[in-house]
């Protein structure tokens, strides 16, 4: 049994995850709120406002949605080549709260390493495991 | 901007009830216009004029409300919000679950800190179960991304039809009570459990002193981890109607430590399912983000209503909700089916 097992305080590893994954995630929100309040009022929208939210109500699929408003399907990350758009800032947005756990999970990774109280091993492989399994799927190697 | 403060002072001044009774009242029109639009055809054919600025307040307002009674309630929104927004519009289902997934994940990682500051969240227990769900959930997403370009009408109306058995099922589970063990008495643990270090303490503020608990059956809770990601990842849901059982009933952690693990949960593996989603163009910013700040609004509304107001009320309702929302899922899955 290690040190860690009966203490009463929270492992470090755990708080640099949730104050990680707490900070990005709210930066991405923010960031999420401004191109899309941006792109309701009409500023530099990548996608007709009128078209998507038509093709939305209407039942059209993600990709007939994208093509009917851009002329073209979106794939992958396509908002990267966007940002002067209103839209692709809000897609970026997006992103951004969906890497959140991608950070905390890393960073949680490199505090059990530089921590002062040593987790066990097992639970830093699962968290390589895992962080790797988030980057894959950011990637789209394992996402489809 | 809209002026969140004033209106949760004005809740605050005028008592939960009165709030809660708005929301409802919110709810229910939403789901009304929905319903009669879906059935004068209207949707389909003719959507009109839709105008940003009111789909972005509607879908605030209707995702506030779905929030707010999600806290007071005790369950998840996105087993409300998923299912609700399947059964009552016509809106692609791909792109309802990447948002359900969506503004589940959002909660889930804005949660996170102070539940870990405070050691309630296990981390290791989180990292244990973290690795099949984290999987699995991938390969709901990428069968959803699978059903949507193969299956075409027909794999829409299996998956409608098994969502509103899944959600209908999910009611009786919450009618039922589940049976819920606060602090559950562990005895006979496994040596491979044992070894893993599962039991943690913390610090519990309701009986003023540390508690110390241990876990059990870690090893055959990674198939069930496996499933519950499979659901969640699929069809676009919180899991933690199915991850608080499986950490409290069956691995036997405290129910507090059960329901945070649960949320913090969600964030990792739902990440690793949103990408798919994300990068298949099914996250559509004008629909996601009223929805994903309605969830953060109606989770504030939502935590202060609950004080003062007897959740069971609320929660019967929802689960009326469900049903009804299960009950339409499986109606319009056979008429889907018939016109195949």
């Amino acid at each position: 049994m290690d040190s860690s097992e009966h203490h009463g305080g929270p492992p470090f590893h755990g708080i640099v995850y949730g104050n990680i994954v707490h900070s990005v995630c709210l930066a991405g929100m923010v960031v999420a709120i401004i191109g899309t309040m941006l792109c309701v009022v009409g500023v530099s929208c990548f996608a007709e406002n009128e078209l998507v939210l038509r093709a939305l109500w209407s039942g059209k699929t993600s990709a007939e949605i994208w093509t009917v408003a851009t002329g073209q399907p979106v794939l992958g990350h396509w908002y990267l080549g966007k940002l002067g758009t209103s839209d692709g800032i809000a897609m970026l947005g997006m992103a951004i709260c969906c890497t959140a756990a991608v950070f905390g999970i890393w960073g949680a990774c490199l505090a059990m390493l530089i921590g002062r109280r040593k987790e066990r091993k097992l639970f830093l492989i699962l968290t390589v495991i895992v962080g790797t399994i988030l980057i894959l799927s950011l990637l789209g190697v394992v996402s489809g | 901007m809209f002026p969140f403060n004033l209106v949760i002072s004005k809740l605050r001044l005028r008592g939960g009830v009165a709030g809660l009774k708005a929301g409802l009242m919110v709810l229910l029109v939403c789901v009304g216009v929905a319903f009669a639009a879906d059935a004068d055809g209207m949707a389909v054919d003719n959507p009109g004029e839709i105008n940003a600025v009111v789909f972005f307040v509607s879908f605030f307002l209707l995702s506030t409300a779905i929030a707010t009674f999600a806290v007071v309630a005790g369950v998840g929104g996105g087993v409300i919000f998923t299912p609700l927004l399947l059964g009552f519009t016509e809106i692609d289902s791909y792109i309802i679950r990447a948002t359900g997934l969506f503004v589940a994940l959002v909660g889930a990682l804005v949660a996170a800190r102070p539940f870990l500051k405070r050691g309630i969240a296990n981390m290791r227990l989180i990292l244990w179960s973290a690795t099949p769900y984290a999987v699995f959930c991938v390969v709901g997403a990428v069968l959803a991304v699978h059903v949507k370009e193969t299956c075409g009408l027909r794999g829409e109306a299996i998956l409608r039809g098994v969502l509103g058995l899944i959600v209908i099922s999910i009611g009786f589970l919450f009618l039922a009570g589940g049976r819920k063990m606060a602090y559950p008495e562990v005895t006979n643990v496994s040596d491979f459990t044992r070894s893993l270090g599962l039991g943690m303490t913390y610090w519990e503020d309701s009986l003023v002193k540390t508690v110390h608990y241990e876990v059990k059956r870690a090893g055959a809770a990674l198939v069930l981890f496996g499933v519950a990601g499979l659901i969640s990842g699929f069809f676009g849901m919180g899991a933690g109607w199915a991850m608080v059982p499986i950490f409290n009933l069956f691995m036997l952690a405290p129910l507090k430590v059960a329901a945070v693990c649960a949320r913090l949960l969600m964030g990792v593996g739902g990440t690793a399912a949103m990408w798919s989603y994300l990068r298949n163009g099914g996250l559509v910013p004008l629909f996601v983000v009223p929805c994903m700040l309605g969830a953060v609004v109606g989770s504030l509304v939502g935590t202060r209503i609950m004080l003062k107001i007897k959740a069971g009320v609320v929660r019967h309702l929802v689960v009326v909700v469900m049903f009804f929302a299960g009950l339409r899922l499986l109606i319009k899955a056979a008429s889907m089916w018939q016109g195949c």
